[in-house]
């Protein structure tokens, strides 16, 4: 068991950091720059995910009238910041994924002082345990994100001209983003089920409600919170109203 | 953090279950959302966006030709009672009015 979860863990920090070179590599610097220059649609990111989601998640978890250490493993699931998954999601929603990223980004660095905040305000008002920050994590979260896509817009920006059977090396880094991100997460899926299918039909009924709602309910939030900031949801139908909603990457560089 | 936190005893487990479960269903809903998004949200926001466009295109054209129409009809009234030659009105119409306007201000003069 040991063994199958450091091989996972290996797995999954090869995963993120070609996963970000690949989303990089989708992405180009001023794509970046228009999502920091919409400070609406970034707000409107950071208070859903640092003001709607724990406030759920402490709501969910005191309605599941479970025991105090699972409703404190709820309230964090609501209070994690956004990882290297989501902005997948988003590539395979044909959704802005430089916003998505540089979301993740954001709210990963704000981990430092938002996560102790929720914790403060939702966990030490439930219960008086020792909650231990993950400094460390976060931190490497924080490179895990920045430095693969950096370099994947870098060989995007520099590549111009060598190509590898017709194709230039960010296209190539793009399709392996799709590839091997689908492979993780079917592979993610059936260790998942296998590793842990005792505890899943084990788990309390009260889980039931929270976990069938919180995935389809959190995005229909975030993408009905996303609306006055001018942006849809596909990124290829830029809203007038908002010009800095970004196109999708042409095949050229 | 809950690792962290509650080391590896039964408080681990119970604050873990919930983490766990949710991560599997999360990979789950993710599936039929992403479909969702791609297939049915993102082409139906793309038709509202084009159609959008087109809608502000057709309101820019349309005020462009009543203001072409405004303005011509100004400048014919202010030119055309007097009597200067038709090279001067030519001129005149020709670096007042942009091409178009340029032309079609000849053909009515």
């Amino acid at each position: 068991m040991a063994n199958l979860e450091g091989v996972f863990t290996v797995c999954l920090a090869m995963l993120i950091v070609v996963v970000g070179l690949g989303l990089g590599a989708d992405s180009t610097y001023d794509d970046f720059k228009q999502a920091l220059q919409r400070p609406r649609a970034v707000c409107i990111g950071f208070s859903s995910q640092y003001g709607f989601m724990p406030l759920l998640s402490f709501a969910m978890a005191r309605a599941s009238k479970t025991s105090e250490f699972t409703q404190i493993g709820m309230i964090l699931v609501g209070c994690a910041p956004g990882g290297t998954s989501s902005n997948l999601f988003t590539l395979w929603s044909k959704g802005d994924v430089p916003l998505s990223i540089t979301m993740s980004f954001l709210s990963t660095l704000a981990a430092f002082f938002m996560l102790p905040l929720c914790v403060f305000v939702y966990i030490y008002s439930l219960s008086d345990v020792n909650v231990t920050m993950p400094w460390t994590q976060i931190m490497v979260s924080c490179l895990l994100i920045a430095l693969p896509t950096a370099i994947g817009v870098a060989v995007r920006r520099y590549n111009t001209t060598f190509q590898v059977g017709g194709k230039f090396i960010w296209q190539w880094m793009h399709d392996a983003t799709t590839v091997i991100g689908a492979m993780f997460i079917g592979g993610a899926l059936i260790f998942g089920f296998l590793m842990y299918w005792d505890k899943v039909t084990a788990a309390p009924w009260q889980f039931g409600p929270s976990r069938s709602a919180w995935s389809p309910l959190a995005p229909s939030l975030g993408t009905t919170a996303q609306r006055p900031s001018g942006c849809r949801a596909g990124s290829s139908a830029p809203s007038p109203s908002s010009a800095a909603c970004r196109t999708r990457p042409s095949p050229s560089p | 953090m809950i690792l962290l936190s509650f080391g590896t005893g039964e408080d681990a487990e119970d604050a873990l279950i919930f983490p766990l479960i949710y991560s599997l269903s999360f990979v789950v809903n993710s599936i039929w959302l992403v479909a969702l998004f791609r297939f049915v949200v993102a082409p139906a926001d793309a038709l509202v966006g084009a159609t959008e466009n087109n809608h502000q295109g057709l309101v820019r054209a349309w005020k462009a030709s009543a203001l072409a129409k405004v303005s011509h009809k100004a400048w014919c009234a202010a030119v055309a009672p007097r009597p200067p030659t038709t090279t001067a009105r030519d001129h005149a119409c020709t670096h007042t009015h942009t091409h178009a306007h340029a032309l079609t201000c000849k053909a009515l003069l």
